[in-house]
């Protein structure tokens, strides 16, 4: 209500308007004052008034007409009926239209000062509780939209969310749990959480949590391999909820599929075995080896002696070249090596390389030859790499060759590729074995194999430079035959 | 005079069947090797060696659990002692031992690689000493 409250008086006799007037302004009062209904209405309409004295008999428009017509366009405004005809049955009536209050005339200034006093309480009251409404609703309808926000960011967790309460049921579960769990909302919310999430791990450690003696505010973690799917892992992380007096309320378990994380573990720590036992190979050769000198176990044999420190350096440089290979994947893995990519005619580089090899085909015995398409488009690569790779796929061929064999390097374009093709006539793969000579240290292991010396990581590497080079490598290999090893790099377009 | 020993190797790596030959020949022993379970087969049908080393992971993981199996359930063979010396533990990440899968791998005693010269000569004497 205003400072000033505003009473609008209503009355067709001028001598009580203007007597109300004067004794309601000595009180500071802003007063209207209307001579019938309709200016009454008009003005209701236009100020606002907050009381309203209005005479019952009026011409045109009656005192109780005004009562029903200005509750309907205001609620609260508090109206007093001023009459000289004052009756029961006319009060009733007024009152039952929404009069406040009944004050007959003649009536006296001190009789008016009391009854509008009375009214602007009332008016206020009203006010008040009008506003207490208002934010009541306005309260209510921000709670509405929180909830749907807190049920619109549980429902987009990426993670799985699970409440539960002290009387150990399940209260919530929103769809990444009912997902995680395989269960659906209806099959759990309400029901005790034993036996009812289908996994009795995790059921244990939320009721060990509810169950605790002395409730503490502490996260905790648990790995939990799925009962159903044993191939699956899930991370549950347990926090209690805590009332003020530190009661526990119930646990809050959120949930994730670390399937993917465990097996990336697993694999670098296989990793990590294989490379462990890859070095301690030769290295245990080498030791073993020199304690024979040391021990003095060949010492009456020098051509023994010198065989035996050539197979040490042999094995020392494979060593070498062990880590070499290790230390150029990771590098590769990391995409930390620099590569120069440029436009490149690929046939120098085969020419190169099998100008390389030569030596060692010849001291084989495999014979080499080299059939590149004449005008063969450019790929884009970096030259070191794909000496390597040719390098790496020529070096086998040759190795695991046999004597009078043959290995040919040819290149050809197919569709939007160029296909390089290295094909050696030597022992082949077992077809059970090709689709893993790719891997780390994967080496195929027979009486052909036994005396041939390798990481079992070229042919991972090379795989690795031609993905980068958004390429591929495959093989088709027939025991006894040989293997044609072909690389298709995308070709250049300008 | 009694005859020396005769110990077959079995492994797969040829250095550490040479450095085995060279510590067993250095004491005297005769020694064979073989390179695979089905060198080992052959060696095995020609003549019967008083104690076979074996390694496990050959051509295949298991190709020295396989031909420990075939030994000790042949009546011609069982009674030849038979050292496991591999690095199947660091290899495949279990921890194997005679004591605990002794059931199925019925090995007469087991090593990691490398083993030093005289742990093995030292394990080898007793194994035939108990044959």
């Amino acid at each position: 209500m205003r400072s000033k409250p505003r009473i609008l008086v209503v009355d067709d006799e001028e001598i009580i308007r203007l007597g109300c007037q004067r004794i309601l302004n000595e009180e500071h009062y802003e007063v209207l004052t209307a001579e019938n209904g309709k200016v009454a209405l008009a003005l209701v309409k236009e100020r606002s008034p907050d009381l309203m004295l209005v005479d019952l008999l009026m011409p045109e428009l009656g005192g109780m007409e005004v009562l029903e017509k200005v509750h309907q366009h205001d609620k609260n405004i508090v109206t007093i009926v001023i009459t000289g005809y004052a009756t029961i049955e006319s009060a009733v009536e007024a009152v039952k239209k929404g009069a406040f209050d009944y004050l007959p005339k003649p009536f006296g200034p001190e009789e008016l000062r009391a009854v509008v006093l009375r009214g602007l309480e009332r008016r206020r009251l009203l006010l008040e509780t009008e506003r207490l409404r208002r934010e009541r609703e306005r309260n209510l309808l921000e709670l509405a939209a929180e909830r749907s926000r807190t049920a619109t960011i549980i429902h987009s967790m990426g993670e799985g969310l699970l409440v539960v309460n002290r009387q150990r049921q399940v209260v919530l579960l929103n769809p990444v749990a009912q997902k995680i769990l395989h269960l659906h909302e209806a099959q759990v919310v309400g029901k005790p959480v034993e036996g009812h999430l289908a996994e009795k791990q995790l059921e244990d450690f939320i009721i060990s949590a509810l169950t605790h003696e002395e409730p503490r505010p502490i996260l905790s973690r648990k790995e939990i391999p799925l009962e159903r799917r044993p191939q699956e892992v899930l991370a549950a992380t347990l926090s209690p909820i805590l009332s003020e007096k530190g009661e526990m309320l119930g646990v809050v378990v959120v949930l994730r599929d670390i399937t993917d994380q465990k097996r990336v573990e697993r694999s670098k720590s296989d990793f990590v075995r294989m490379v462990a036992h890859e070095l301690k190979a030769p290295l245990g050769a080498i030791e073993g080896y020199l304690n024979l000198l040391i021990d003095g176990m060949v010492k009456d044999d020098p051509a023994r002696e010198r065989e035996i420190i050539v197979r040490c350096r042999d094995r020392a440089e494979a060593l070498l070249g062990l880590i070499r290979d290790l230390l150029d994947l990771s590098a590769i893995e990391a995409g930390k090596v620099a590569q120069e990519m440029q436009p490149i005619e690929i046939s120098s580089i085969l020419q190169e390389v099998v100008e390389m090899m030569n030596g060692e085909a010849r001291a084989r015995n495999v014979s080499m030859e080299l059939r590149a398409a004449s005008r063969l488009p450019k790929v884009v690569a970096d030259r070191e790499d794909l000496m390597r790779v040719f390098t790496n796929l020529v070096s086998n061929a040759i190795k695991y060759n046999r004597p009078g064999g043959r290995v040919s390097v040819a290149a050809h374009q197919e569709n939007s590729h160029v296909v390089v093709e290295v094909t050696d006539t030597g022992f082949g793969i077992p077809p059970e074995e090709q689709s893993r000579i790719f891997d780390e240290f994967y080496r195929v292991k027979n009486e052909h194999t036994r005396n041939i010396c390798g990481t079992g990581l070229g042919l991972a590497i090379a795989k690795r430079i031609v993905e980068s080079h958004r390429g591929y490598i495959e093989v088709q290999s027939r025991p006894e035959e040989g293997s044609t090893f072909a690389v298709h790099l995308p070709m250049f377009k300008a | 005079m009694q005859e020396p020993a005769k110990i077959l190797i079995v492994d797969d790596d040829p250095d550490y069947v040479e450095i085995t030959r060279s510590i067993l020949e250095s004491k005297g022993y005769r020694v064979d090797t073989a390179h695979s379970k089905a060198e080992a087969e052959q060696k095995l049908a020609a003549s019967r060696p008083d104690l076979i080393i074996l390694d496990i992971i050959m051509d295949r993981m298991n190709d020295g659990f396989k031909l420990c199996y075939q030994l000790k359930h042949d009546p011609q063979t069982r009674t030849i002692p038979v050292f496991a010396i591999s690095s199947v533990n660091q290899v495949t990440g279990f921890t194997f031992s005679p004591q605990t899968d002794g059931e199925y791998f019925e090995a007469d005693d087991f090593a990691e690689k490398p083993i030093k010269a005289d742990e093995l000569l030292k394990r080898v004497e007793v194994l035939l000493r108990k044959k």
